[in-house]
């Protein structure tokens, strides 16, 4: 049974990891808590969701239009309305993205109604038997798709001359600007692609569960646990702790029962910020 | 129902103030006027819950349409045609209750029909309470709502702890070799109250329960429960939660292959978005129903369930559904009530209410000091063939009980 356990925990803590990487990279790099990120990742279910029932495909295609949706909502988000009071700090653009997190919600549910969702693929629900543990196809897929995805993003920041400037910018914008680079474009880039992971995140949720217009609420303590824990705007710290959250969380049912699970996740985040505020590979959060 | 319900507190607290301020009896108004009788109601029109509000309202909508083309409420020899008074509760607690206010007090309206969820009729019970006036609830079953000790409240629906208690019975019925459980429920006030009832129920039934998990809402992974029950390889898995939850756990648990001989689930497999999103992994489930047009009940306006369920199709081409069907029944015992009191006055209304004992097309209606309805028993379904078949009562127009449900390999 355990071993059944820390695979289901691996499993679930790919996802964490990635949707984790996303928060984490904007939290990071801009200095800004983006409180509509999990609804963001629903928009993008939405998005698969919508083509899938309009041309009848696979959701697994819908992938990269999603992603490539969320890349232009995310890019006019920064430039038409974050970048404009990114100045005033983090209680203001905390307040900002709080706002934003309520007007998307209340969209999707004008054009979406309150409804739970779901897509069904064919291959949906088929579990494999590798040495007496039992591991689903569809949660394996995601689990391979999120850490490809997460490491084409490390190599992003590291090899392009893009990722570099990002990654400049977040250390000091203002030697950053010096050297030319162009903050508000850098940040509005950073936010997109974030956007844009997330996006192609929303694709992966909806091929195996149900969303609503509220869904995206349920992702905010893992989107700050993960990132916290990882350290911030480091993307194999991200991967790190999702991972390890997800086999914390799952492995603890053995000690303290399922309706424990959630006090033992947020028992381990108060512990980080106490012991470990810089995470297991990154720096603080707060200065 | 579970947003709605989270401000329970405040606006328990908002009651209490308001009746500290109101020193002012408001006499219900008398119906007189100009032969209409007005009916008050604050349904989620918008907000989370506006699906299931709209329906209820069409329930509603449909009942008043009817009653005013068969000769209107009776009271004292006189016919009186009711017209509908709405608000929009936009599924909050708080806006309801305040409508329900100025329901009574400004519109003054003769009599008010429940708002939608367990969560939003404890608040609108108890402000009409305060001004004496009686709610019939559609749709509220939480145990909770009926704990108060509301004088003037009366509910459709039987009390969650009922509404899936008694399924094990068909079960063991089929199979007396039945002799294990699991039961996964979601922590929440909607929920807990099911598992309770089922519980009970199967203790007295001499079954052995090897697994009782709780889960918290906003659970997405089910795979550490599915792997700790299908270690007891338990004969029977009772699930409670709501849609969402439910999907999740049944794809889990195909994926998991983690099987039973029977499932037991509420609440979600009842809606027909469950087939539509299940399609044939959503079988075999047995669920609980309050209506289903295949009931073979007497009584009420309509001689049998079969002549109001063609009588709706005939108007909206197709079956009506749980929602609409509680909304349409509560008008028909508003109705009978007052009819039997042979007067608007609230007081009697309720006593008339509170010495109900009537079946209908819908089945028996009798409550208790409470207000809930003890005289109805939630009816089961099986889904099969991606469709829902009514199991219990054995009537001939259901289905036959499909046991044991296949593995999951073998579907």
């Amino acid at each position: 049974m355990i071993a059944q356990l820390i695979v289901n925990g691996l499993l679930q803590g790919g996802f964490y990891a990635c949707i984790g990487v996303t928060f984490s990279i904007v939290f990071g790099i801009m200095r800004i808590i983006n409180l509509a990120q999990g609804t963001q990742i629903i928009l993008g279910a939405y998005v698969t969701y919508m083509l899938t029932q309009a041309l009848q495909i696979d959701p697994l295609f819908t992938l990269p239009l999603s992603a490539a949706v969320l890349f232009l909502v995310g890019y006019g988000i920064q430039k038409y309305v974050i970048n404009l009071v990114a100045k005033g700090g983090l209680v203001i653009t905390s307040l900002l993205t709080f706002g934003l997190n309520l007007i998307l919600i209340n969209i999707l549910l004008l054009v979406w109604q309150a409804d739970f969702r779901a897509t069904n693929a064919p291959y949906m629900s088929l579990g494999l038997m590798i040495g007496g543990v039992r591991v689903p196809v569809v949660r394996l897929g995601i689990f391979a798709a999120a850490i490809l995805l997460t490491l084409c993003l490390e190599l992003f920041f590291r090899r392009t001359k893009t990722g570099n400037s990002i990654r400049a910018t977040a250390l000091n914008p203002r030697a950053a600007r010096l050297m030319g680079i162009d903050i508000g474009r850098t940040y509005c880039l950073t936010f997109a692609i974030s956007s844009a992971l997330g996006g192609a995140m929303g694709t992966l949720y909806v091929i195996s569960k149900p969303i609503s217009p509220f869904t995206g609420g349920d992702f905010l303590v893992t989107l700050f646990s993960v990132s916290i824990l990882g350290g911030l705007g480091s993307i194999p710290g991200a991967l790190l702790a999702g991972l390890l959250l997800g086999v914390v969380e799952s492995v603890s049912v053995i000690f303290f029962g399922v309706e424990y699970q959630r006090v033992v996740l947020n028992l381990l985040f108060i512990l980080i910020l106490i012991f470990l505020p810089k995470g297991l590979l990154g720096s603080r959060f707060y200065d | 129902m579970r947003r709605a319900c989270g401000r329970g507190l405040a606006t328990l607290l908002l009651c209490a103030v308001a009746a500290l301020g109101m020193l002012l009896f408001v006499e219900p108004a008398a119906a007189q006027s100009g032969g209409k009788v007005r009916i008050g109601a604050a349904v989620c029109l918008t907000g989370g819950m506006a699906k299931e509000g709209n329906q209820v309202k069409k329930g509603y909508d449909t009942w008043v349409e009817y009653v005013n083309t068969h000769g209107g409420i009776k009271v004292q020899g006189k016919a009186y045609n009711v017209e509908m008074v709405y608000y929009d509760d936009k599924s909050d607690t708080p806006t309801s209750a305040k409508l329900t206010e100025k329901l009574i007090t400004e519109d003054k309206v003769n009599l008010i029909l429940g708002p939608y969820s367990s969560g939003i009729t404890a608040a609108t019970a108890a402000i009409a309470e305060k001004y004496g006036y009686v709610t019939l609830a559609p749709m509220a079953n939480g145990d909770f709502v009926f704990q108060r000790g509301l004088k003037y409240l009366f509910s459709v629906l039987p009390p969650a702890s009922r509404a899936i208690k008694y399924i094990p019975d068909i079960v063991v019925k089929k199979d007396p070799t039945v002799k294990t459980y699991a039961t996964v429920m979601l922590d929440h006030f909607f929920t807990l109250p099911l598992g309770e009832g089922i519980r009970e129920h199967s203790k007295e039934l001499g079954l052995t329960e090897v697994y009782y998990g709780k889960y918290p809402t906003g659970t997405s992974d089910f795979s550490s429960i599915i792997t700790s029950v299908k270690a007891k390889k338990p004969d029977m898995i009772y699930v409670g939660g709501f849609f969402q939850d439910l999907v999740t756990f049944f794809r889990q648990a195909k994926e998991m292959d983690l099987n039973a001989k029977a499932w037991i689930a509420s609440a979600g497999p009842a809606n027909q978005n469950w087939v539509d999103v299940m399609k044939k992994d959503g079988d075999y489930v047995l669920t609980n129903t309050f209506y289903n047009p295949a009931l073979e009940f007497k009584g009420g306006p309509f001689p049998t369930t079969k002549a109001f369920n063609d009588f709706w199709r005939a108007k909206y081409g197709e079956d009506c559904d749980h929602y609409s069907s509680c909304g349409f029944i509560a008008g028909v015992l508003l109705q009978m009530a007052v009819e039997k009191a042979n007067s608007f006055e609230q007081a009697k209304i309720r006593d008339a209410l509170a010495n109900m004992d009537v079946e209908t097309f819908f089945g028996r209606f009798k409550f208790d000091e409470k207000g809930q309805n003890i005289g109805g028993r939630e009816n089961v379904m099986q889904i099969q063939n991606q469709k829902h078949i009514l199991v219990w009562p054995e009537v001939a127009a259901g289905g036959r009980f499909i046991y044991p449900v296949p593995a999951w390999k073998d579907r």
